[in-house]
């Protein structure tokens, strides 16, 4: 059994396709996180960051015809840190985002772990 | 003539490289110079006191030498550049031209003086040039790209008729003038003037240098330039190609290739995503195994659909007969499908292409297409183009309970609607069959 180290963490999910996102919350919640959404939509995910407060954020860097980037721009100018899920290289990344914490996918679980208690954990 | 003043003559007649005879009145040789000797392989032994004509084999026995002699120098004193042409046993083929003149002295008889030139030499090079000079023109003008020819001063000394229709212009308009005056000042471009006065007149060449402007005429393009600056002749030489083309395709393949990687790596991650679901509420291998190649199939359905559209988008009927017939079903047997033409965004076919496989999953399973009833499918848009009214209605099924649907299948159709269609679906199980209402926004730009 893992150590539930997001216990008391609020954590918003952003990802456009369905089966993903429910991984992801399934992933948060096994790690005793609490999901805020999960988010299909840019527009919905803001709402929720307004509307509750978040100690991080997972996004799917492109989503259906855009990117997350104003999202995550908006939340790391709070103090909110953010793990990225992308399918791009990350030279593609833009270079205000290179030093996000990121995983690509498929991503394997352990890493995606390691990579949520290494963020999220910490203060 | 004093003795002295002999000599005097003697010694520069001697000096002189051009072959010299003199003739006396009759045409008989006085003197010859030694470049004469040189130029015609003879001595002088064997060449004065003779006859001009009987000289060797007869040789300087030509017409146009007779007619220069007998008739011209009898009505002139002097003739200039007189040409002789004649192929001589060992010398071959020559071209002269021949200064004569008659010495006129009534107590010691006439004299002739001929001075020979020979310009086989300089009239073959001649041609050699004027050979070469054509061959470049009309090299120049079947190569297909544009050529520019500047002095060194960069002004148009020329240019091929491909430039000329490449950039829809006259020789009026470019000949003479600078390169930077060109058009709309299109070569005007401080990266070029510095390849063009600095690179070009250290280097001598350079290839491959690109220009991207809005060219007068002809819009923006991408051309890509060779020049070469040629000692000899103080020219440079600019090849222009045009490559828009080929950048544009290069550009598209690029961002082919990444949106292609970007898809497969988001594949992945659904049947990643897909054999985790699976596997939570499946407790067999064989009934996972089941579930998730089933889901797995509606992938690969789906995608079928994309690749094979042009425009990367689906049509929804397609999305509809494809699940149905993979689950057994028959058009016009045991459903019907029918709506307007509508085509969806590739985010939205793959969407509802996983809802509609699990209602044909679920109807297989359980419900019409299990019992021998009907699946009737239809969908509508709003007249202002807004939202998408999908509808599917089974008949010919008894259910016992009208028990709330339950699994998976069911969680996919409530919640991946709203989720990734931005919409609302309500599941609904009637006593003949289950009936499912799908709403969801088209996007505005369709």
């Amino acid at each position: 059994m893992t150590e539930r180290f997001l216990e008391g963490r609020r954590i918003l999910v952003l990802e456009d396709e369905y089966l993903a996102a429910l991984d992801v919350q399934q992933m948060v919640e096994e790690l005793g996180g609490t999901v805020v959404g999960p988010a299909g939509r840019l527009e919905q995910a803001r709402e929720l960051a307004r509307a509750h407060s978040l100690q991080g954020a997972i996004c799917d860097v492109k989503l259906n015809g855009h990117t997350s980037y104003p999202l995550a721009r908006e939340l790391l100018s709070t103090g909110v840190p953010v793990v990225f899920l992308t399918g791009y290289e990350a030279n593609s990344l833009e270079p205000e985002f290179r030093d996000v914490p990121r995983v690509t996918k498929p991503y394997d679980t352990r890493q995606m772990q390691d990579l949520l208690r290494a963020v999220f954990r910490a203060g | 003539m004093s003795s002295s003043d002999t000599r005097y003559a003697e010694q520069i007649v001697a000096t002189v490289s051009q072959p010299i005879v003199v003739l006396t009145g009759d045409l008989e040789v006085e003197m010859v110079n030694e470049a004469f000797c040189r130029a015609f392989a003879v001595t002088a032994e064997e060449t004065e006191k003779r006859r001009l004509y009987d000289l060797g084999n007869g040789q300087w026995n030509i017409p146009e030498l007779r007619r220069l002699l007998q008739e011209v120098l009898s009505e002139q004193e002097a003739v200039h550049d007189y040409r002789v042409a004649h192929d001589f046993e060992q010398l071959g083929e020559r071209i002269m031209l021949l200064n004569a003149r008659r010495m006129h002295r009534p107590e010691r008889g006439d004299r002739i003086v001929l001075a020979i030139n020979d310009i086989t030499e300089s009239e073959r090079q001649r041609d050699e040039i004027e050979g070469r000079r054509e061959f470049g023109e009309k090299l120049i003008d079947s190569v297909r790209e544009g050529l520019l020819i500047l002095d060194w001063d960069l002004c148009v000394r020329s240019a091929n008729q491909p430039f000329y229709e490449q950039f829809d212009v006259t020789p009026e308009e470019t000949e003479g003038r600078k390169i930077y005056e060109l058009g709309n000042g299109q070569w005007n471009i401080p990266d070029l003037r510095e390849v063009l006065e600095r690179i070009l007149p250290e280097e001598w060449s350079f290839d491959d240098y690109e220009v991207e402007h809005d060219f007068e005429g002809l819009g923006r393009r991408t051309m890509m330039l060779n020049g070469r600056r040629l000692d000899h002749l103080d020219l440079i030489i600019l090849a222009i190609r045009d490559v828009t083309e080929r950048r544009k395709h290069e550009r598209r393949q690029q961002v082919f290739m990444a949106e292609l990687q970007h898809r497969v790596k988001n594949i992945l991650n659904n049947v990643r995503a897909l054999a985790n679901q699976t596997r939570r509420r499946n407790d067999t291998l064989d009934g996972f195994f089941d579930a998730f190649m089933s889901r797995v199939a509606a992938l690969g359905r789906a995608q079928d659909l994309l690749l094979k559209s042009p425009e990367d988008e689906v049509e929804l009927a397609k999305i509809v007969r494809v699940e149905l017939e993979a689950v057994g079903a028959e058009r016009g047997v045991s459903y019907t499908a029918d709506g307007p033409f509508l085509c969806l965004s590739p985010h939205n076919a793959q969407a509802l292409a996983m809802a509609v496989h699990e209602l044909a999953t679920n109807a297989g399973k359980y419900g019409a297409l299990k019992s021998g009833g009907r699946v009737a499918v239809t969908w509508r848009v709003e007249r202002n183009g807004g939202n998408v009214h999908f509808h599917w209605r089974e008949t010919g099924v008894e259910i016992d309970e009208l028990t709330p649907i339950r699994g998976f299948g069911a969680e996919i159709i409530k919640r991946s609607v709203p989720h990734m269609l931005d919409g609302t679906s309500e599941f609904t199980l009637h006593s003949d069959g289950a009936e499912c209402r799908i709403v969801f926004p088209l996007p505005k730009d369709d």
